[in-house]
């Protein structure tokens, strides 16, 4: 077989800098974790694969390695070490996010459908549960149980309509965990409430923003299920503990509420270290065919990142979670809810397929037909 | 983008975690051979994200009978032909990509790369996917095979006729080279 000429192989030497740059990367990088719903370690910028590993020791005993990302699974580290000559994958979760979690601090974030909004200013809400009780013309967020309580800030939100033939199971008490067994919180967590929350109630039923509103989404009968207490982050329920969960979860059209009311203020631990943690907890409790611990994972998500950037991710997760307990109607109506607010179809749609039957979806593609075209 | 991009949804949900594995892992080697197999600098991006879209979409029915690297790749140069086909031409790398203490050498160096990059425009495509991957990535013939879904003989083959188009048009540059 013929060769390369030396003067050839000289020229293609001189072939240089058509590696990505950091920025290029980055771009790539959140353009995925965006449309697909997947949390991503920053690439490895190194120029080989013998470098990547070498560096893997080399950053993990010099400490120069930085956590960029805990990934989809926490699993990948990736060191930012200065002229990207290293870079780093180490397996494990826990270094990530270890101590993110708010020990100690619990907070009661009840939720109720009938008619103010009540914040607590200032309080950090790390856990907590939901209450749903009757439909009603607006949706009331009451906090919480605080060691030192502030004093409440009172908003209104825009009404929210209730589909009328939800099941709203009357109030059910749940414990929520007062974060007594948990390691001590960051300062990045809220440090207050230290009281044990006092009861919390959940019920079904999928609420709609009237912005939204309202195709009659027809479930009827929806089970409610048992309530799950608050999980700690990054923890799921014991197999047999019953610690079940269930419709503790806020539904999505609250998020669609919460979008339209800026103001509501978000906790200042919930950051991007603490939104995958939760995430990840979630979809590993899916993937183990555990849906009602991925639920119960939501859970905690959804109250300490209210307006969090992973809401979608956490759509399909919810809904696959779902599915996977053969809770479709449910499922059924959170599609409903999701092509309401994405018309025109995306990825995680698409992945909700991956879970959830096509009789899931047979409602709704089946509606979208019959419209008339613009 | 068209063609290769409308694959099915695997059938087994992929591993959130493999699949960051892979990108976290695979990124750079993906948007180099985009590069090396001339797709121009505003096309980088989309095509290294469409790489990985089409990953995921597939990589719960990865069987594992060739390397998950060199399976990425094949999915990169599958995705490079699928570009290309639209977009021929070749634009300079941007300055900003280049960066080093002496200006002049880095405009000698900038100027030698683009014309790398140039004469391996001129290799036929087919030629120059198994060209780049084994001159420039040094993959193996059988993993070139395997990525490519080409018979070994016929990798060798290209890579032949590669090679002597390769060192013709270097012979030519340097006789046209004052």
């Amino acid at each position: 077989m013929s060769e390369l000429s030396p003067e050839a192989r000289r020229f293609l030497a001189l072939e240089d800098d058509v590696d990505a740059t950091p920025a290029d990367e980055a771009r790539v990088r959140e353009r995925l974790e965006v449309e697909l719903g997947v949390a991503l370690p920053v690439a490895a910028l190194a120029a080989s694969a013998t470098a990547h590993a070498l560096a893997a020791s080399a950053a993990a005993t010099s400490g120069a390695a930085a956590i960029t990302s805990a990934g989809a699974s926490g699993a990948s580290v990736a060191s930012a070490a200065a002229g990207g000559a290293t870079a780093a994958t180490v397996t494990g979760a826990a270094a990530v996010a270890s101590g993110a979690v708010a020990g100690g601090a619990t907070s009661v974030l009840t939720l109720v459908v009938a008619g103010v909004v009540a914040v607590a200013a200032g309080a950090g809400l790390t856990t907590a549960a939901f209450r749903v009780t009757q439909p009603g013309p607006a949706v009331a967020v009451q906090a919480p149980v605080a060691a030192s309580p502030a004093p409440p800030v009172t908003k209104q939100l825009p009404a929210i309509e209730v589909d009328s033939d939800v099941v709203v199971q009357p109030s059910v008490e749940v414990a929520t965990s007062d974060g007594a067994d948990e390691p001590a919180a960051p300062e990045a967590l809220a440090p207050e409430a230290a009281e044990p929350a006092s009861e919390t109630t959940a019920a079904s039923g999928v609420v709609r923003p009237a912005a939204h509103a309202p195709k009659p989404v027809g479930r009827s009968g929806v089970p409610s299920g048992p309530v799950t207490p608050g999980v700690p982050v990054g923890e799921t329920p014991a197999p047999g503990s019953g610690a079940a969960v269930a419709d503790g979860l806020p539904p999505p059209p609250l998020l669609a509420s919460e979008r339209q009311a800026p103001a509501l203020p978000v906790p200042d631990h919930c950051d991007r270290l603490v939104e995958l943690k939760h995430i990840d907890a979630a979809e590993t409790a899916l993937l183990g065919a555990e849906p009602a611990a991925a639920l119960a994972q939501l859970e905690g998500y959804y109250r300490t990142c209210p307006t969090g950037e992973w809401h979608p991710r956490a759509w399909l997760i919810r809904t696959g979670s779902l599915c996977s307990a053969g809770r479709l109607q449910e499922a059924a109506a959170l599609i409903d809810w999701y092509e309401s607010e994405h018309p025109v179809g995306d990825e995680l749609l698409q992945r909700a397929r991956t879970w959830c039957p096509d009789s899931v979806f047979v409602r709704h593609e089946s509606a979208r037909e019959t419209e008339p075209a613009e | 983008m068209p063609g290769a991009l409308q694959l099915q949804q695997a059938r087994t949900p992929p591993d959130p975690r493999a699949f960051a594995d892979l990108y976290a892992q695979g990124f750079q080697g993906v948007w180099r051979l985009l590069r090396r197999l001339g797709l121009p600098a505003s096309a980088l991006d989309d095509a290294t994200h469409d790489v990985f879209v089409i990953a995921w979409r597939r990589l719960g029915d990865f069987q594992g009978r060739s390397a998950l690297r060199t399976w990425l790749m094949g999915i990169a140069v599958r995705v490079a032909s699928d570009y290309r086909r639209g977009q021929r031409a070749l634009e300079p790398l941007p300055d900003e990509l280049r960066s080093t203490d002496d200006p002049e050498r880095a405009a000698r160096e900038r100027e030698a790369g683009r014309q790398v990059l140039a004469l391996l425009e001129r290799l036929r495509p087919e030629r120059r996917e198994v060209f780049v991957l084994m001159e420039l990535e040094e993959y193996s013939a059988p993993e070139v095979a395997e990525a490519l879904g080409l018979n070994l003989n016929t990798v060798y083959t290209r890579l032949r006729a590669a090679r002597q188009d390769f060192n013709e048009q270097v012979a030519s540059l340097q006789r046209s080279s004052p």
